[in-house]
This record gives structure tokens, C-alpha cells and sequence, in this order.
């Protein structure tokens, strides 16, 4: 009798162990591949370094002054009067070119918008651009419609 | 002898490599997550981001903050461990400052650039500022060494 029950108990706890062992490799199996597999998501050292480097990039594009008809217009004004006028449109897609091609390549994402009044001007887009991990939305403190994305793709980086 | 064990002797061995089966488990996860574990890039962007707010938080430079005197009241960089290699060039004229701290990483990230392995951490940032009303270049690189200490 006795040794039924030992018997028994020792069946039960057996179940026990290679279901707990069975639990465990499945969940290493799941973890080695989960870290195998995973997309290749960009480290948040990455993104921050793009976007600092947008960040000073875009203030000092936004403060630099260009001639437009004998006259020095700031790259913030332009962006604002881009809104409603082609004329300063193709300015600052040449400007833009003019600058952050020789730095970035065609790395640069720069595009301007306004839910109101309504506009959507893509002034840089480039193919290689990754999502929206390296846009930074700024806002002109004068022209609180106007919205600026800006990013640098990371590209250049392997020239 | 049965009598003095008993039944649970037996039970207690499963037990046992049970426990040691999950204890190994656990090690094998935290060691496959740590195993790579670098905080040079970090600590490379902080002192890069450091630099910046330091010359220029709006992007508009003045020259003679690019010394190494205001590098390292920014910084206050460990020299052997750390390199940092500012250079300011304007788009509108000849006008070029360069100013170096540190042990010379300099070969050593640019290799690192073309995805050469080497020990160093390396961080290569390009910047579009003012420089008064120029328009001009920022190319700041930081590398570390650090690595016995900051590498798992």
C-alpha cells in the first residue's frame, strides 16, 4: 500500500517537472528568438543624435537671412510668406538645397504646414527617411500655424 | 534505510533539479540580455549634446567660444579617456577653427565610420549654424576609449 502511494507521488511530481521544463524552454526558445528576429528598430541614442542635430540645424536655417529682391528676408519669413506665394515657394527650395545638400546629401526631410488657413508644402523629402523618428514639429513663436517637420536621415552617415 | 528517508526523499531530488533548471534559465536570459551591454554611445551623446548647448543652443556660433578652455568648462573631460574634435568651417568665406581634446581618436572614429571594428566609441555629428550672419559647418566628433570601464 505504502508503496502505491509512493509510486504515485512520484509519477505527480514527475508531471510536474517536465511540464516545468517544457515551460522554461519554451520561454528561452521564444526570447532567443524574439531578440533574433526583432526589426531593426533604431536605438533611442540614435534618434536623439538626428534630432539634435535637426534641432541646431533648423534654428540656424530659421535665422539666416537670404536676398529676395534686394532685400534681406529671414528663412522664417519666407517660410511664412511660402504660404501664399510661389515666389518665395521656389526661394526656399533652393535655399534649403543650397544648404543642407552638401552637408546631408539628399538626407533632409523639410516640410512646412497649417491647418489654418490650410497648406502642405514638402520642400526636402528624401527616400531614405525612416518614419517620423527623427522629425522634430517646431513652431515659429510669430507664426504659431505654421508647422515645421524637419529630420535628417541617417544616410549620410554611411557615405 | 527507506524508513529513515522516507517517501519524500525522492520527490525532493526532482524538486531540487527543478529549481536548478529554473535558476540556470533565468541566468541564461539576464546573461544573453546584458551580454552586449555598452554605454560609450550614450555617454558619447550626452557629452556631444553637452558641446552644443555649451557653443550654440540656437545655432548661431561665436567663433571664439570654439577654444579649448570653453570645451572644457563644458565638459570637464577625463583627456585620456575621452576625444572631442570640434571644427567650424563657413560656407561664405575661408574662415576655419578647429580645436582638438583628448588623446587623438581621430583615425581611429573615422575608420569606425566606414564600419571597421575597433575598440573606441565613436560620434560623428555634422551641424548647419551661424557664424554671426555666415552661413557655416559644424563637424564635431567624440570618441571614447573607456574600454575596460564602461563596457559589460
Amino acid at each position: 500500500m505504502s508503496f502505491k502511494m509512493n509510486k504515485k507521488a512520484v509519477g505527480k511530481e514527475l508531471l510536474y517537472f517536465v511540464a516545468t521544463v517544457f515551460i522554461i524552454v519554451l520561454l528561452v526558445l521564444f526570447f532567443l528568438l524574439s531578440t533574433f528576429f526583432s526589426p531593426d528598430i533604431p536605438k533611442i541614442t540614435e534618434i536623439s543624435s538626428i534630432q539634435k542635430e535637426g534641432l541646431i540645424s533648423l534654428l540656424a536655417f530659421l535665422n539666416s537671412k537670404t536676398e529676395v529682391d534686394g532685400q534681406n528676408v529671414s528663412m522664417a519669413d519666407i517660410m511664412r510668406l511660402a504660404q501664399a506665394d510661389e515666389k518665395y515657394k521656389s526661394k526656399l527650395e533652393e535655399e534649403s538645397t543650397k544648404i543642407f545638400d552638401p552637408l546631408y546629401g539628399k538626407n533632409v526631410h523639410l516640410v512646412l504646414s497649417s491647418p489654418s488657413p490650410s497648406f502642405y508644402f514638402e520642400v526636402l523629402t528624401t527616400p531614405y527617411f525612416v518614419g517620423e523618428k527623427s522629425i522634430i514639429n517646431s513652431t515659429l513663436p510669430s507664426y504659431p500655424n505654421l508647422g515645421i517637420w524637419f529630420g535628417i536621415g541617417e544616410k549620410w552617415k554611411e557615405k | 534505510m527507506a524508513e529513515v528517508f522516507g517517501e519524500d526523499i525522492v520527490i525532493w531530488i526532482f524538486r531540487f533539479i527543478l529549481i536548478v533548471i529554473i535558476l540556470l534559465g533565468v541566468l541564461v536570459m539576464i546573461t544573453k540580455y546584458y551580454s552586449n551591454l555598452d554605454v560609450r554611445p550614450a555617454e558619447a551623446l550626452a557629452i556631444s549634446n553637452r558641446i552644443i548647448d555649451c557653443i550654440s543652443a540656437d545655432g548661431i556660433v561665436d567663433a571664439s567660444k570654439i577654444s579649448k578652455e570653453q570645451l572644457l568648462k563644458c565638459t570637464n573631460l577625463d583627456e585620456n579617456e575621452i576625444y572631442v574634435n570640434l571644427t567650424l568651417n563657413s560656407m561664405d568665406t575661408n574662415f576655419s577653427k578647429s580645436v582638438n581634446l583628448g588623446a587623438d581618436l581621430e583615425a581611429l572614429c573615422r575608420a569606425k565610420e566606414k564600419n571597421v571594428k575597433i575598440k573606441a566609441e565613436c560620434l560623428i555629428q555634422k551641424f548647419y549654424v551661424l557664424l554671426g550672419n555666415e552661413k557655416a559647418k559644424l563637424d564635431l566628433v567624440v570618441g571614447i576609449k573607456k574600454g575596460e570601464k564602461n563596457v559589460v
